[in-house]
């Protein structure tokens, strides 16, 4: 008996024909040749060697919009200037996750970025001999349209996986963006502000203590604000890095007024190398505040008169 | 007369790199099964004659008190155990032999050949060799930064070998993605069997198995557990010889009291050496059946 070639058509079971043909002999996909060839394809097909979806490095945008929507995901921007530790704080999390801790709202259970993880982290750790352990270097600049994102899922006591992404930009994109928010160059950062779920801010302790501290003073408060604009209730958590050294009062006092006015429902904390564990706890608490989805606000009427005549909504309002 | 219709043949599958002990402990198996059996021997005298001459090969060099030699890259082969449990259940054990390198390869090339993926599909236990001892882990210096110089890197010397936890997480992944169970999905994969091979080269005292495991790839161990249904998962302690042979080191207590009077097992919930080595295959044979 002949059948139709395409795999989604079931025509052959009396089926319409799916592509939409009333006459489905006339449709290109019917044939006996076809099927001759379709059974050739699929002995083929049982030979070849078999990929996988990803490819372990950091993703890219077309590959956050297959994953994110297939579990439950927590897309989080790590916004800061340059050389402010956001790359330091990624791989010291994952070093931590290598050496068995874990984040309270759940254990370690897959990840498609372990070469990025890997190539990021590599530099904090004893590897040989040639080379002392550093910070990660400078995450390059490139003109791309969004940042490079790592991910790894967790998964919770009650058997509940969630996608975390977190985004490894460079910090000279947050910089410009803050300054001018529709600038091309801002075009990552601003990719960055609009699709994160949750945000870790970045102020770099050591500058803001430094000769440069007013203008990281002027870097972080203008970062504070643009995001201002955009972060709704979003779950944010403003990283006080490097926090060994001890900024001068009235800087600190100025960027937590910043932060007060621009995103009041922020949360301070702080992470240092010293106390490595520091990084952990930093994430796992934005983990906790971001985990189940702010809900949405209440839709609330407005009330356009005082008196109950005009409460009364008929269908015809608008018109 | 049900019993022959019913005879199970298990497909088990074995994964491990190069040098992590899989033809040593082929035949130390079979001279276990043979010489020596426990709870499970070799059924004879049912006409079901085998190709057994790669282990004999093996278990020759064994009895000399010598290593055997390296199982080439590109050689698969499947040689089949017939068996006899103590209940007189009949099974043939499909037991693969190839050279640890392929696994490697498929790490590498990040593809899996249709061959491979067919067995995947197909074996309905998976035995998954590793010896701690050779796997590269890199100390963490995220606290040492601090006292550090901070000097960024002009040139990159790092090594670019992944540390093995990521390595092993990496390829149970692609295995995992490949057969179709999915990677966080704990209930449809095969029973999964950890062979911590050469066992005798770490320090175990006073640790089982699963601690020593959790030590060494602490990320591995969190990984497994999360996704393996804890009655589908089981970790071993295997020292096929009980210490470490070489090619002409013509070991006396090999030569005088036997090759299957050697190697040891230690059982998930155990810290004692336990001299059945076929421990493990029943353990899995037991929820294939």
């Amino acid at each position: 008996m002949s059948r139709c070639s395409n795999l989604n058509c079931f025509v052959h079971d009396g089926e319409q024909c799916c592509m939409g043909e009333l006459d489905h002999q006339e449709c290109s996909s019917w044939g006996d040749e076809e099927q001759a060839g379709r059974t050739d394809k699929k002995t083929n097909e049982k030979d070849v060697a078999s990929r996988v979806s990803w490819s372990s490095s950091s993703l890219g945008s077309v590959d956050l919009t297959t994953i994110y929507h297939q579990t439950p995901s927590i897309l989080i921007g790590l916004l800061g200037a340059h050389n402010t530790g956001k790359t330091t704080f990624l791989a010291a999390n994952y070093l931590q996750l290598v050496s068995g801790n874990n984040y309270s709202s759940g254990g370690f259970c897959s990840s498609f970025t372990l070469g990025a993880w890997e190539s990021i982290s590599s530099w904090a750790r004893i590897n040989n001999e040639k080379q002392l352990p550093s910070y990660p270097p400078h995450t390059p600049r490139g003109a791309e349209r969004n940042p490079g994102i790592l991910h790894m899922s967790l998964k919770s006591n009650d058997d509940k996986v969630k996608n975390i992404f977190l985004t490894d930009a460079p910090g000279e994109w947050f910089t410009r963006w803050a300054i001018d928010s529709s600038s091309t160059e801002a075009e990552g950062a601003r990719w960055t502000a609009e699709h994160s779920d949750a945000f870790l801010i970045f102020a770099d302790c050591e500058k803001l203590c430094g000769e440069d501290r007013s203008s990281a003073r002027r870097e972080l408060r203008t970062i504070i604000e643009r995001l201002g604009e955009v972060v709704g209730n979003k779950s944010t958590i403003l990283i006080w890095a490097k926090s060994e050294h001890q900024p001068p009062e009235g800087i600190k006092k100025v960027i937590q007024r910043a932060l007060a006015d621009n995103v009041p429902h922020a949360v301070e904390l702080e992470v240092t190398v010293k106390e490595p564990t520091t990084f952990m706890n930093a994430l796992d608490a934005l983990l906790v505040a971001a985990w189940h989805p702010q809900k949405c606000k209440k839709i609330v009427e407005p009330v356009i008169h005082h008196s109950p005549f005009y409460a009364f909504r008929g269908h015809n309002e608008n018109t | 007369m049900l019993l022959e219709a019913t005879m199970k043949t298990p497909e088990i599958l074995l994964l491990g790199g190069p040098n992590s002990g899989k033809t040593h402990f082929a035949g130390q198996l079979y001279g276990r099964l043979k010489r020596r059996p426990e709870k499970l021997k070799i059924r004879s005298g049912d006409g079901s004659t085998t190709n057994l001459t790669a282990l004999e090969n093996v278990l020759a060099s064994l009895e000399d008190g010598n290593a055997a030699a390296h199982t080439t890259a590109e050689q698969y082969e499947q040689i089949i155990f017939p068996l006899i449990d103590s209940n007189d259940n009949k099974l043939d054990l499909y037991w693969p032999d190839y050279g640890g390198e392929q696994l490697k390869q498929l790490f590498e090339q990040r593809e899996v050949p249709a061959a491979w993926r067919e067995r995947l599909v197909s074996s309905e236990g998976w035995m998954l060799f590793i010896r701690l001892s050779s796997e590269t882990t890199y100390p963490d210096a995220i606290a040492k930064l601090a006292s550090l110089p901070e000097e960024r890197p002009k040139e990159n010397l790092r090594l670019d070998t992944w540390d093995a936890n990521a390595y092993w997480i990496e390829l149970i992944q692609i295995l995992c993605s490949v057969a179709g169970y999915g990677i966080t999905a704990p209930q449809k994969k095969p029973p999964l069997a950890i062979f911590l091979s050469c066992y005798d080269e770490n320090t175990i005292d006073g640790k089982r198995p699963s601690e020593v495991l959790k030590e060494k790839l602490p990320l591995f161990y969190q990984f497994i557990n999360s996704n393996w249904l804890k009655d589908n998962l089981s970790i071993w302690g295997v020292s096929a010889l009980g210490k470490t042979l070489t090619p002409e080191s013509n070991d006396d207590s090999f030569i005088n009291e036997g090759p299957e009077f050697q190697g040891w097992v230690v059982e998930p919930d155990s810290y004692e050496q336990n001299s059945d080595l076929t421990a493990p295959i029943s353990w899995l044979l037991d929820k294939t059946l």
